[in-house]
């Protein structure tokens, strides 16, 4: 046995509450979902459920709804996330320079950010109405189109549409994340670029970006995970619709567990989905070559 | 000198077209939303829209607020609930603020003042807890609250969001500890104060910044909640304030008006608190750099 030293007894017991908390409120349930997608657990039918193994997993991969709400997803989570991204920069580069009203223009910019994603849903829902919303008034007073468009009722706009609200709620979020790391650039590093002779545009990308590249692999990664696990907007702005052309993978997932009680199916789909944004953050971490991650 | 102006010049004008066209997209469409909920519903389904309201009205506030008066023989059942919503919404978020800070200010100290046998591991647990999906806890939550009778109250709500928000709650009060000297409390308990009563008095008052940083992201996270409170509730009784304005759409004569009204009522309590504390959270987010 070793011997606790005084101040790790100390620290043991100042870790105990919150770790029990986090293992009992958040580990059990995940290892309990585990179970759950191993069994053919349909809620509308009385127990016990058979033990399916791996069956759920092999239905699942192999069923054209799960491929085809992967390819929305992933045709979604690369629209959103490149879009983040670049005007998330932008933006960062344009508040770290100083301007009049910079802290007003700070604080207001969080907005979108802070709200509740289902209000976010409420918001487009309403600006992309087919009768009265605000883009279709905008377009047609400016006679760039001649009648009213359904935006959320074709299937060849409607994730596009879902794809501009998320980028309005997550931009904030990028752009705060990657100001912090411009911050923190020392001004040397642009002196001496400067001495060198470097353009605005050469010290841009030999100085900032690969000073950035913590934060640009943090943000790719928490996007990332933001725009697979995608559910609230879907479920406000479109219920998967029109013609099944958003039903992203976290919709299918829901329909599964909560419209048709297939609870195995559901919590094989939350396995699918956690491990998918695990293997994007891997990937991101080894491209980027960030030493650690948080 | 001629060139050098120009270029100072159109370097300006880039930068606040730039800044404009970015503030436009990002505040439009929820100035647009305000406004909306306070004009009359003719105004808001004419073509072109109504861009200033001429003639602004509170009654769709009074629909929530007062229903007696608001209402004008119209009845819509999920309007008249939502100041419960909102009680709701805000006991499960102070809940929260406070159960985080009692369990987040100890273990964020721990991690930031001690190596220990296994503080690394500890450290990653934590970090991989917070990559948990919400979607993922839903249904095993749904089956054991469902057994425990907990379904549609507010401890039904409560335990999950612990976990939820308890995570990045460390994560921010480590990267503010961090940065504080643990100089002041070594010299309190050299003059005999016990390293708890040294928390309590040094600590904790250095560390207020990061403290109003970790709540304001408790009671944001908890308010905008919407999969778990979603499934986990059924009525008035404990249903919270983005479940109202979600299922609101599904209301088939629901007046524009209103429907605005509700995404401004669900959405002030956070958007004022991201505008005024704005500072707070922004450097609890981004403080520490990236690394735990």
């Amino acid at each position: 046995m070793f011997r606790l030293s005084k101040s790790e007894k100390f620290a043991y017991i100042f870790m105990l509450p919150a770790i029990l908390s986090i293992t009992i409120l958040s580990i059990y349930p995940i290892l309990y979902s585990f179970w759950l997608s191993l069994l053919d657990y349909v809620l509308t039918r009385p127990g016990p459920y058979d033990f399916v193994g791996v069956k759920n997993y092999i239905d699942v991969l192999g069923s054209d709804y799960f491929l085809r709400s992967f390819g929305i997803t992933m045709k979604f989570t690369f629209e959103t996330v490149s879009m983040e991204l670049l005007i998330g920069l932008a933006l960062a580069l344009i508040l770290n320079e100083p301007f009049k009203g910079r802290g007003v223009a700070r604080a207001l910019i969080l907005i979108p950010w802070a709200i509740p994603d289902v209000v976010a849903g409420l918001i487009w829902r309403w600006i992309f109405n087919p009768n009265y919303g605000v883009l279709n008034g905008l377009l047609y007073q400016f006679g760039l189109i001649h009648s009213y468009i359904s935006w959320l009722g074709s299937p060849s706009t409607a994730l596009e549409c879902m794809s501009v609200a998320l980028i309005w709620r997550e931009l904030p979020l990028a752009a705060f994340l990657l100001l912090a790391g411009l911050q923190s650039i020392p001004p040397e590093m642009y002196e001496s670029a400067k001495i060198d002779g470097a353009s605005s545009l050469t010290s841009f990308i030999h100085v900032t970006l690969p000073w950035l590249k913590p934060q640009i692999s943090i943000v790719l990664i928490l996007e990332t995970m933001m725009s697979i696990r995608i559910l609230s907007l879907v479920y406000v702005m479109t219920g998967g619709g029109p013609a099944g052309s958003t039903s992203v993978l976290a919709y299918y997932t829901w329909n599964e567990a909560f419209q048709y009680y297939n609870f195995g199916v559901g919590a094989t789909l939350c396995y699918i989905i956690a491990l998918l944004s695990f293997a994007f953050a891997l990937v991101y971490a080894k491209l980027l070559s960030a030493e650690s991650l948080y | 000198m001629v060139i050098i102006l120009a270029k100072i010049v159109v370097r300006k004008i880039v930068l606040y077209g730039a800044l404009l066209a970015i503030m436009f997209f990002l505040i439009g469409p929820y100035l647009w939303v305000i406004i909306c909920s306070v004009q009359k519903e003719a105004d808001l389904i004419s073509k072109p829209p109504h861009w200033i309201p001429t003639d602004p009205t509170l009654q769709n506030y009074l629909l929530v607020f007062l229903p007696e008066v608001g209402k004008k023989g119209q009845l819509i059942v999920s309007v008249e609930k939502m100041p419960r919503g909102m009680l709701n919404s805000t006991v499960v978020a102070l809940t929260i603020v406070v159960l985080n800070l009692f369990l987040a200010i100890p273990a964020a100290y721990s991690l930031s003042r001690f190596r220990f046998r296994g503080s690394r591991t500890v450290s990653l647990f934590i970090i991989a807890t917070r990559m948990i999906p919400s979607v993922a806890v839903v249904i095993p939550y749904f089956i054991i609250l469902k057994t425990a009778g907990l379904l549609d109250t507010l401890l039904a709500l409560i335990l999950p969001y612990i976990p939820y928000t308890l995570p990045f709650t460390i994560w921010i009060l480590h990267g503010y500890f961090v940065t504080i000297s643990p100089d002041l409390e070594e010299a309190a308990m050299i003059d005999g104060c016990s390293r708890l009563g040294a928390i309590i008095r040094i600590m904790i008052p250095v560390a207020v910044p990061g403290l109003v940083a970790a709540a304001i992201y408790a009671f944001m996270s908890s308010w905008n909640e919407f999969i778990l409170a979603f499934v986990l509730t059924t009525s008035e009784n404990a249903q919270t304030m983005p479940v109202m304005a979600a299922m609101i759409i599904n209301e088939i004569y629901l007046p524009f008006g209103v429907l605005n009204t509700a995404a401004v009522l669900t959405s002030i309590p956070p958007a004022l608190l991201a505008v005024f504390l704005q500072r707070y959270l922004v450097q609890g987010l981004t403080r520490g750099g990236v690394k735990f």
